[in-house]
């Protein structure tokens, strides 16, 4: 008896130090951030996902090219039984508020780990500064999505190390905007020019150039009102101009049949987002840019044009502001309906025009088949070199006035617009800006000129709302919409009458975010 | 019958005097008390004797000889009852008085088994026999109208009056005594009446009576507390199992499974043949549970399968064969109906469509298809089972082998089972006895699960849809010969025939499992024994699909489908391995009796996933064969391993078998938790007090048990993955991104936040129980009230989005069950031919959430069904109110004409009226209304509320079995009460929320608002207000009761089967779903598609519960 209880003891002894050996597993299947980052191969692999963020369904991928960014005044949403932030009845959980909030940290986490484990590899320093660079420009950019859209939000630099303390309060908007600008200032120094990386999908120097003018203009506009910012958006912008890498491509259309065809033209596109493929296989790395937006084609069979749901149709306020012999007009807004399984065109009445879709992307160019109903190969524009030259010339009417440089940058735009970059064109000046315009009535002529050239872009919105007249504009356009559309269309103002300010001068901090996190406040009126 | 009892000494002398005088006189002499009625009396005779110094037994037999009465001696009590008056009539051709005859016969159990060494003994006298290894008896008998008493330790003694039959049968039924019932619970076994924890058990006879394939298919309803789910009715399709109430929101609350001493966390169950188990106990309270520590917090199932017994060999053959049928199908429009509602929906197309050449009217005439009927079928299911057992005292063994198969009702799914067993016990010495056991498993289930969302995460892309909306008409070409309809230009409406889709569609899953245990068992000294166990169990899932060309999956007729024919084999490998040592010392000291139980004990577990698809496979006809020709896509490899150590010890105590002391303790080491964290310590405490031996108690004779039992005690659960406490990087696909039109690169990124904090889930549970039996345990009662808490949940909690995560494991929150559970038992009639025996259970069970994440007062859960709604949530759990309920708006009928202004017949809601959520200008008469709960005009997100309760108040069983003669009838009856189901098939059936055109209609919806039909609350067509909104209107009672089972048997006598040189046969005919009463609209109220803890009760396209009826056959030789 004696004898088996020492057994016993001897071998529970035994096992008591064997046992934390036992309970010491490893993981073989994932990878640890501990053991990883350690090579150049590896830091790119990181970078791919900073920049998956921008081709997800719930930033460019699909939201912010149909529901959200186009809620201003050239177009409207045409399917009435979805409610949403496109026509400003979205409750602070709307999902599509909440996604584009969570995928937006995502990234910026990514960045942030990604920068933490920078130095780890033993590699070539030119090309550690390049992936630095891309790195710090995405996070910054997205901040940039953020606060244009929140105001003030939790900024944060490093990466979330436990599951213990969560909770960060919101930093001032002015705050979030400084360290945006001096982030990608920096990262600007890193990165490489448009010309040696060749194609639009990688961050280059002029993209943050033309990005950080962008930055600079929200900021000098509301709700910041740094009005010191317009000079440096007006240096951006030249810095972009002066470095000869950059023209307007003669064919205005060629821009998005490029875009539909995986064609790059650095000269122009200096920024796109990039989208791959229809599916088959395991990534789904398409979008639905031509999808959502384009002329609607819903035949399921037989069907060689591909799928357009056709999500937005155009405002009499857009279509009107073009001069019938401004080429871009019937590229943007889709003179014609398809009909007959899609087979056939059909010109719209002259009368008809609430009814016409956004044209700029169009699926009949693309070269990938079979065509998915729901994922194109579509790339989507974050910069054109027009947004540069428009941009400039604001920023310049601000600072100088409607300077010759001024005229001289929207004209060039005007040109393309009329056909007149094209060789051999005549009459070059037939669409230029009335010469002798004083700085308000020019800065009003910009704003028109960014909508006809920027349409559909996804830069309407904040560009009213940074010039201090979303409520004032939408109101009129819903107050036109009720006046002359046909009466099935009238509901095309419901965005307009819906929005009120301050309120939808910012998204609601999303409901969820507010329940896991105590440190949150919501913004005005929500 | 005592020995005293016999010694009692009569004498006595009456000449012609009642029988009541005669009692008197004895009553007098001997101090026995008479138990009659009058009536019972009306036809006795006088009496006349004279008797000299006889026992009280010669005495009564010679009173009661003449009388057509019988008696029988109870403690000190002659009960006198009317003898079966046919009996007499029947035996008096063969057996007259003085006349000596011999009596042949066979003792058989349930199963037809021969029993050996069954006592035999002719009542009122000393004569006995023993059966041989046979089973067979015979024996000489002169006394008239003999009565034969069967006898055998664990079985009820059984009389049975002999009749003119030449050679008697007679089949014993386990002890009726449930106090000297063995229940098998953690790491051995104790004495039903020395239970001190809460243990249910599950009586295999009845749940053998259910042509089932599995026993966790049988258990619904059986036990008190034990809340069995099946999801739907798909064979092979997912149990669950939640034992008082669910501790867990986001992980496993199944309970674990020890088979034959082996824990593992979720098994195959289907793996085993229900034939096989021998025994099911299912461990309730913490003083039961404690011992299996870290797991035990979600109760045990404890199943022991057959081993052999000593005796010649038996070889047994049962077979069940049957039909199953869907019970109840949907009643869809009919084409004039669905052509009106799509003239309805839309006019003009319409006409083009369906009204070119003909009219409305003519739609009448059409018959049309109504495609559930070709979806589903009458499928035949069979079982074989074929069993050989026996031993010597040395070796004992027990070998089976079984084959299900199934067709499911819906056409090309189905299940197969192949299994084999063999057990082995070996008396190596005195001390020393080893043993094996082994189980294999082939099983298959093929079939697309019906309620498995399709690709494109739309609602039109389940099965269930495409049979209840495949238009009813043809028009044009022939919608039954095509894959798809040629006529649909829908939107993004996969409109497939699902006929043809379905039978062409490959999705089958194959597992080979296969359990070894062996175990050595040491018996040190008289008080001290030494077990040593070790086992295996390994299961290795293959999952194949292939979908052609004529599926929707890989039709090239939907532009969407761009990979082709394609197909993918994935293999999933788990393996366990568990060794098991401990020693129980028992001893008795006077009325001090002690019992020791320590042990150690390790586990260990790794899973492998591997497999791979291919895409655009340009040879579909060579199916999975062909996918080295297709382009390859996803490639399948993770792997994971986790292990546990621990240590354990029991002591039971009890003082004058009256006082019984239960503790236990369980330290647990695992894995899955970081440095520090890994040894979690679970105690637990019981006492109980059998009052039925205090000397107050015995007084009262009818009592036979009453017992108080109560306990508490901590137990937890580590169901978190492997690793969850580390962070983890990943490259999934989905995350690339291509640049300058390259293939896209992977990126990496970070997908777990870490928590070296993490640590077990902890339940603390208080249990009062009440045991009571009465009248010889005619009547049994048990009764149970319980509380578990479980605090720090191993929550996968909601973080901020900020920290670029959205989940992330915490030990946070706080959840509480109170419930009480009753069973009751009864022998409600019981005579020589007759009986009728019934359990009835019910449990009340109440889940209160008490604390979340932080400050979180609520959890919203969305369920994916249908992109449209995936974002808003149908369910929450609120701080303060149960895990679950549903959610949305509350449904207030529909818009009537006097909720607006008519101008010129243009109607615009009153502004006074709310809005239903969608713009105010677009909404019109009969469109669906929703009550504005905040009251500012318009119904949004605000607006929503607690809306339906998944959880039933009461559930519980009522079971029946009644024998007669040869025939046994089993009638079962299951049911639940007070719990909502959310039947999302209305929302796209009835009311077509989605806007489909050419989507056939339930036929209820024919009902629905039109201007000439407005007193209805069902909306118009195109008036189901916002897209993706929940509504109580969708919320029905799930409340059901269900004649489960019912089971009619038959033993052949056995004079037949001495002819057929068989020992022992029987048939019947048993019955499955048989009828169910219910308010509940759908097919089955029994459902809960996506069955978790924050979702249950969800109904959306769901395989449908077949109905199934079988003949079963028992023989053994």
């Amino acid at each position: 008896m004696k004898k088996i209880f020492y057994l016993l003891i001897v071998s529970l002894t035994f096992c008591v130090s064997s046992c934390k050996k036992f309970l010491e597993t490893t993981p073989t299947d994932f990878l640890s951030p501990v053991n990883y980052y350690d090579t150049e191969v590896q830091l790119n692999y990181a970078l791919n996902g900073i920049y998956d963020i921008l081709g997800q369904r719930g930033v460019y991928g699909d939201a912010l090219i149909s529901r959200m960014g186009t809620e201003a005044d050239e177009g409207f949403y045409a399917v009435t039984t979805f409610n949403g932030p496109q026509i400003y009845n979205h409750s602070t959980s709307d999902a599509y508020v909440t996604t584009l909030w969570q995928l937006l940290y995502s990234g910026i986490n990514r960045a942030n780990v990604l920068i933490e484990n920078i130095n780890k590899p033993v590699m070539d320093e030119n090309k550690r500064t390049v992936i630095l660079g891309q790195a710090k420009f995405l996070r910054a950019y997205y901040y940039f999505l953020l606060v244009s859209n929140w105001g003030d939000v939790p900024l944060i630099m490093t990466a979330t190390a436990s599951a213990g303390n969560t909770s960060i309060a919101r930093s001032p908007a002015v705050d979030v905007y400084n360290t945006i600008i001096s982030e990608m200032t920096a990262a600007e120094g890193m990165v490489e020019t448009a010309t040696k990386v060749g194609f639009g999908g990688r961050i280059n120097r002029s993209a943050i150039d033309g990005v950080l003018a962008r930055v600079c203009l929200y900021m000098a506009g509301n709700p910041i009102k740094d009005v010191t910012k317009y000079k440096e958006a007006q240096a951006w912008t030249l810095k972009i101009i002066n470095s000869g890498e950059h023209s307007l491509n003669p064919s205005f259309q060629q821009v998005f049949i490029n875009y539909s065809q995986d064609l790059y033209d650095i000269k122009e596109s200096i920024w796109e987002v990039e989208f791959w493929g229809n599916t088959a296989g395991i990534y789904r790395e398409g979008g639905r840019v031509g999808i959502n937006t384009g002329v609607a084609n819903s035949w399921t069979t037989a069907n060689t044009v591909g799928y357009v749901y056709g999500f937005i149709q155009t405002t009499a306020r857009l279509f009107n502001s073009y001069a019938s012999t401004d080429l871009r007009r019937d590229w943007a807004i889709a003179p014609w309906r398809f009909v007959t399984q899609g087979t056939v065109r059909q010109n719209w009445s002259a009368t008809q025009i609430y009814e016409r879709y956004c044209g700029k992307w169009r699926r009949e160019y693309e070269l990938v088949t079979p065509k998915s109903t729901n994922d194109s190969p579509e790339n989507f524009p974050l910069l054109r070199y027009a947004d540069v030259l428009l941009m400039y010339a604001e920023a310049e009417n601000q600072v100088n006035g409607p300077t010759a440089a001024a005229y001289n940058a929207i004209n060039q735009v005007r040109r393309r617009a009329y056909g007149k970059l094209v060789a051999g064109a005549t009459n070059v000046t037939a669409g230029d800006v009335p010469a002798g315009l004083g700085q308000t009535a020019f800065a009003d002529y910009i704003k028109a000129e960014r909508s006809r050239e920027l349409c559909y872009e996804g830069l309407r919105k904040p560009d009213l709302i940074r010039w201090g007249i979303l409520g004032s504009t939408m109101k009129s356009v819903a107050a036109e919409i009720t006046a002359g559309a046909p009466a099935v269309l009238k509901y095309a103002a419901t965005a307009g009458n819906n929005l009120t300010e301050p309120r939808h001068l910012l998204l609601p901090v999303p409901a969820y975010e507010l329940g896991v996190n105590p440190l949150l406040t919501q913004n005005l009126n929500w | 019958m005592s020995a005293a009892t016999l010694a009692q000494k009569i004498s006595l002398s009456v000449h012609k005097v009642p029988l009541t005088t005669v009692f008197q006189q004895i009553r007098t002499q001997t101090g026995y008390d008479f138990a009659y009625t009058g009536k019972a009396l009306e036809n006795a005779s006088v009496v006349t004797l004279d008797v000299h110094n006889d026992d009280l037994k010669t005495v009564l037999d010679r009173i009661f000889a003449t009388q057509p009465l019988e008696y029988s001696i109870e403690d000190k009590l002659v009960v006198v009852s009317v003898r079966q008056p046919m009996l007499i009539d029947r035996i008096k051709p063969n057996i007259s008085q003085g006349n000596q005859m011999t009596i042949k016969g066979i003792v058989t159990d349930r199963d037809n088994l021969p029993m050996i060494g069954v006592t035999v003994k002719l009542k009122g006298a000393t004569n006995a026999v023993i059966t041989d290894i046979k089973g067979r008896f015979s024996m000489n008998i002169s006394t008239p109208n003999p009565v034969l008493i069967f006898a055998y330790i664990g079985y009820a003694t059984k009389e049975v009056a002999v009749t003119d039959k030449s050679e008697m049968h007679v089949y014993l039924e386990p002890s009726q005594n449930p106090l000297d019932e063995v229940v098998v619970v953690g790491y051995g076994t104790v004495k039903k009446a020395d239970l001190t924890g809460a243990v249910a058990q599950v009586n295999m006879a009845d749940i053998n009576k259910a042509p089932v394939v599995s026993f966790e298919d049988a258990l619904a309803g059986r036990m008190a507390g034990v809340k069995v789910a099946s999801t739907q009715g798909q064979p092979g399709a997912a149990v669950e199992i939640v034992i008082r109430g669910a501790n867990s929101l986001t992980q496993d609350n199944s309970p674990l499974y020890v088979i034959d001493g082996f824990p593992i966390e979720n098994p195959n169950n289907s793996a085993i043949n229900p034939n096989d188990i021998a025994s099911i106990e299912v461990l309730k309270d913490a003083s039961a549970t404690a011992i299996y520590g870290a797991r035990g917090a979600n109760g045990v199932i404890i199943i022991e399968t057959k081993k052999g017994k000593q005796g010649k060999a038996v070889v047994a053959y049962n077979a069940s064969v049957g039909i199953q049928q869907v019970n109840n199908k949907m009643e869809m429009m009919s084409p004039f109906e669905f052509v009106k509602l799509q003239f309805e929906l839309d006019s003009t197309t319409t006409k083009s469509q369906y009204l070119t050449g003909r009219t409305l009217d003519s739609y009448k005439s059409e018959v049309g298809y109504d495609w559930q009927d070709q979806i589903f079928r009458t499928a035949p299911m069979q079982m074989h089972t074929l069993s050989l057992s026996g031993g010597s005292d040395q070796t004992k063994y027990a070998v089976s082998g079984s084959v299900y198969d199934q067709d499911g009702i819906i056409v090309n799914s189905g299940f197969k089972r192949y299994q084999g067993r063999f057990a082995l016990d070996q008396t190596l010495s005195k001390k020393i006895k080893v043993g094996i056991n082994t189980n294999y498993s082939y099983i298959r289930t093929f079939g697309r699960v019906a309620s498995e969302v399709g690709a494109s995460g739309s609602a039109s892309s389940y099965l269930l849809y495409s049979v209840w909306g495949y238009r009813p008409i043809n028009v044009g070409g022939d919608l039954s010969g095509s894959l798809i309809d040629p006529d649909i230009d829908g939107n993004n409406d996969f409109r497939v025939n699902p006929v043809i889709s379905t039978q062409n569609e490959l999705m089958q899953r194959t597992t080979r499992s296969l359990i070894a245990n062996a175990y050595a068992n040491y018996q040190i000294s008289n008080d001290l024994t030494l077990r040593i166990t070790g086992g295996i169990s390994n299961q290795m899932l293959r999952t194949d699909q292939f979908f052609n060309s004529q599926t929707v999956q890989g039709t090239p007729l939907l532009p969407n489908n761009v990979n082709g024919s394609y197909g993918s084999v994935l293999f999933q490998e788990t393996n366990n391995w568990l060794n098991e040592n401990t020693l129980t010392w028992k001893k008795t000291y006077g009325e001090h009796r002690l019992e020791v139980l320590g042990g150690f004990t390790a586990q260990g577990r790794n899973i492998n996933n591997y497999g791979s698809q291919a895409v655009n496979v340009p040879n579909e006809s060579l199916g999975l064969s062909g996918l080295d020709e297709g382009t390859p896509s996803t490639v399948i490899s993770a792997i994971s391993q986790s292990s546990l150590a621990s240590f354990l010890s029991r002591v039971n105590y009890a003082f004058k078998n009256r006082y019984l002391l239960t503790g236990t303790i369980r330290a647990d080491g695992s894995s899955k938790f970081s440095d520090g964290h890994k040894w979690g310590y679970f105690p637990s405490g019981a006492f109980a007090w059998k009052m039925t031996d205090e000397p107050f108690m015995k007084s009262l004779r009818f009592v036979s048990q009453s017992k108080l039992r109560v306990s508490y005690g901590l137990t937890g659960n580590n169901r978190v993955t492997d690793f969850a406490y580390l962070a983890s990087l990943n490259l999934p696909a989905l995350n690339s991104y291509s640049f300058n039109n390259a293939t896209p690169g992977k990126g990496v990124i970070p997908v777990t936040l870490p928590n070296s904090e993490l640590k077990w889930e902890t339940t603390t549970q208080l249990d009062f129980g009440y045991d009571l039996s009465l009248f010889s345990n005619r009547i049994s009662i048990i009764a149970d009230v319980y509380q578990k808490t479980t605090h720090d949940l191993l929550l996968n909690a909601n973080v901020p989005y900020s920290t670029g995560y959205a989940t992330a494991y915490r030990n946070i929150g706080k959840i509480q069950n109170k419930g009480l559970e009753l069973t009751l038992n009864t022998v409600n009639i019981k005579t020589a031919k007759f009986s009728w025996n019934s359990n009835f259970n019910i449990s009340f069970n109440r889940n209160k959430l008490l604390a979340l994440n932080d400050n979180q007062d609520n959890l919203q859960t969305p369920i994916v069904w249908e992109t449209a709604f995936s974002t808003n949530p149908l369910y929450i759990a609120t701080v303060g109110g149960p895990a679950a309920s549903f959610y949305g708006y509350q449904w207030d009928g529909v818009y009537q004409y006097d909720d607006f202004n008519n101008s010129n017949g243009v109607y615009t809601l009153k502004s006074d009226v709310t809005t239903n959520g969608a713009t105010r200008s677009s909404i019109k008469p009969g469109d669906i209304k929703y009550k504005d709960l905040n009251g500012d005009g318009l119904v949004d997100a605000n607006d929503r509320t607690v809306i339906g309760n998944p959880i039933p108040k009461h559930t519980g069983g009522f079971s029946n079995n009644f024998t007669y003669k040869n025939f046994d009838l089993n009638v079962f009856f299951q049911w639940s009460y007070g719990n909502d189901v959310f039947n999302a098939n209305r929302i796209i059936f009835e009311g077509n929320a989605l806007g489909y055109r050419n989507l056939n209609q339930y036929a209820s919806y024919t009902e629905r608002w039109t201007p000439a039909n407005q007193s209805t609350t069902l909306a118009r067509i195109g008036g189901a207000g916002p897209k993706g909104v929940y509504s109580s209107n969708d919320v029905e009672d799930g409340s059901f009761l269900r004649l489960k089972t019912v089971s009619l048997g038959y033993r052949l006598p056995a004079s037949f089967l001495k002819v057929m040189k068989i020992s022992a046969a029987s048939f019947s005919v048993s019955a499955q779903n048989l009828i169910t009463w219910t308010k509940y609209s759908g097919m089955d109220p029994e459902v809960s598609v996506q069955n978790t803890a924050l979702t249950p009760g969800f109904d959306y396209s769901a395989y449908p519960r077949a109905r199934t009826i079988s003949l079963d056959l028992k023989v053994s030789f």
